[in-house]
């Protein structure tokens, strides 16, 4: 993976575990779910903010 | 005077201290309501009559012997059905917890006890407050959804069956029905009432929400159950401050930023042109309006919304799901096998985002002393198999930043159009005394026509 994983990367990621815990027919059926949160997670990819910056749990 | 049961929390508790109403007439008259009403709207999960009755009697009793308990003394509240009640049936709408009775009371019910409250029964929820449709029915039209997933709640005090009830918010279960039923919803800043007891979507984004008629009502339920909870480490040790006393100093009308941007763009023409009208009905009364800009950090805070509920979503029901997967409902289903797809890296930086998007989000509301949205893209949808979209909901919510929902109009169709105003982390005593000056300026108190 490069440095900040790409739509295909992070789909691809996700579909193979997809795949491992319930099946090629179900990950299959979950195509369009599974290509919305790979858009999210790209989307949050975009936005990481500086190093230092912890996450916010409790806020 | 009116029938008991079209009091207002205010109303209720002033005549009960006063003597011109007993707790027991009261409840009385909100029971015989719901017998007539509920088996069109549907919003109530369990009632004990009689314990209803036995508590109110007890309410009545303590008048006489030492004076209200507090604020709400012998008002009714219903609790979605994801509140802890001791004894009580709690099911989240759902067939995993069909016969699950908590043996302790959420902090927010015990605090509705202490202040003299009756507990008046349990509302409808969607699935674990997640996204399957409920079966509550919409007072204003029954083709369109009543919204969720607070959707009993809601229901259940625009049709007067109740003056205040609890819901909860983790993208937009509060403010968005109570948009779609005309009445006022409150999201406090996270953190400002306890969860504890609150069986959970999402630990770092859940809010309890009020589902009221007035804002002066929010601010009565907000003092009964804001303040530190040790037992919800996401409760801390914050000031309470005396909100109908802020309510009262507002000194003028509020300078409010208005957000176009994103808000404008996604809402109907109709909505656009409604919250125009609003807005320009403010301005005329005084407000000082300035249209303010989101900040950079907006544009992923919908996607880090979804990624920490769906994760933290397929944790809480991590058991439940190996076990008896086929007993959830669809949506709830697919959040709680998303979440369990996401990687751990990727849910992290979420929560990184999302504290970014709220240091954000406090800079641009610190330009003003309120901000103002639609409350909803378009009216409540003319589809059942929705709950419709939390999308102007969630960056409240994402940002922990307190919000209101205040009825403004209705559409040409009939159904409620509202404005939703947000503030400062804490300073829901500024958010109030300003929504409270906006209901006045707009002066819009919405009744569902069949059941007035």
């Amino acid at each position: 993976m490069s440095a900040k994983p790409t739509h295909e990367e992070l789909l691809r990621d996700i579909t193979d575990r997809a795949r491992a815990l319930w099946g090629e027919a179900k990950a299959a059926e979950m195509a369009a779910a599974l290509e919305r949160t790979a858009t999210e997670m790209e989307e949050i990819d975009q936005a990481i903010p500086k190093r230092d910056l912890e996450p916010g749990y409790y806020q | 005077m009116p029938e008991p049961y079209q009091l207002t929390v205010s109303e209720a508790a002033g005549e009960i201290r006063s003597g011109s109403l007993s707790p027991v007439e009261l409840a009385q008259s909100l029971l015989s309501r719901i017998d007539a009403l509920e088996p069109s709207l549907r919003a109530w999960v369990t009632i004990d009559r009689e314990e209803v009755l036995t508590e109110a009697k007890r309410r009545e009793d303590e008048l006489g012997q030492g004076g209200p308990k507090g604020p709400i003394h012998g008002v009714p509240v219903g609790l979605k059905d994801i509140y802890y009640t001791a004894g009580m049936k709690t099911a989240c709408g759902s067939r995993i917890n069909a016969d699950f009775v908590p043996d302790y009371d959420a902090t927010t019910v015990f605090r509705i006890k202490e202040a003299g409250g009756v507990i008046l029964g349990k509302t409808v929820t969607t699935e674990f407050a997640m996204g399957d449709p409920s079966h509550a029915i919409n007072p204003w039209n029954p083709a369109h959804t009543p919204g969720g997933s607070s959707s009993g709640s809601s229901v259940a005090v625009a049709a007067r069956m109740c003056a205040a009830a609890l819901g909860s918010q983790t993208g937009g279960s509060t403010c968005r029905p109570a948009a779609y039923n005309g009445i006022v919803g409150l999201k406090p800043t996270y953190g400002r009432i306890s969860r504890y007891g609150v069986v959970p979507v999402s630990w770092s984004l859940d809010t309890v929400g009020i589902l009221v008629r007035t804002v002066a009502d929010a601010a009565i339920m907000l003092q009964v159950l804001a303040g530190h909870d040790p037992q919800d480490p996401g409760c801390p040790d914050q000031r309470v401050p005396d909100y109908l006393d802020a309510m009262s100093r507002q000194d003028g009308p509020p300078r409010i930023g208005l957000i176009k941007e994103f808000f404008y763009d996604k809402s109907t023409p109709e909505v656009r042109s409604h919250t125009d009208a609003a807005v320009e009905k403010l301005a005329q009364a005084g407000a000082i309006i300035q249209e303010i800009s989101l900040p950079e950090s907006f544009a992923s805070a919908h996607s880090c919304q979804r990624i920490v509920s769906n994760v933290e979503a397929a944790a809480y029901h991590e058991e439940s799901y190996r076990d008896r997967a086929d007993e959830f409902g669809p949506k709830a289903r697919s959040s709680i096998e998303m979440g369990m797809l996401i990687p751990s890296v990727r849910y992290v930086q979420a929560q990184r985002a999302r504290r970014q998007f709220r240091v954000d989000m406090m800079a641009m509301v610190r330009e003003v002393d309120v901000v103002l949205t639609p409350a909803i893209q378009a009216p409540a949808p003319r589809d059942l198999s929705t709950t419709g979209d939390a999308m102007f909901q969630q960056p409240w919510t994402s940002s922990g930043l307190p919000s209101i929902v205040v009825p403004s109009g209705l559409s040409q169709d009939g159904l409620p159009l509202a404005i939703q105003l947000a503030g400062l982390p804490w300073d829901e005593g500024k958010l109030l005394a300003a929504a409270g000056w906006c209901e006045s300026v707009l002066g819009v108190s919405l009744s569902p026509p069949d059941f007035s």
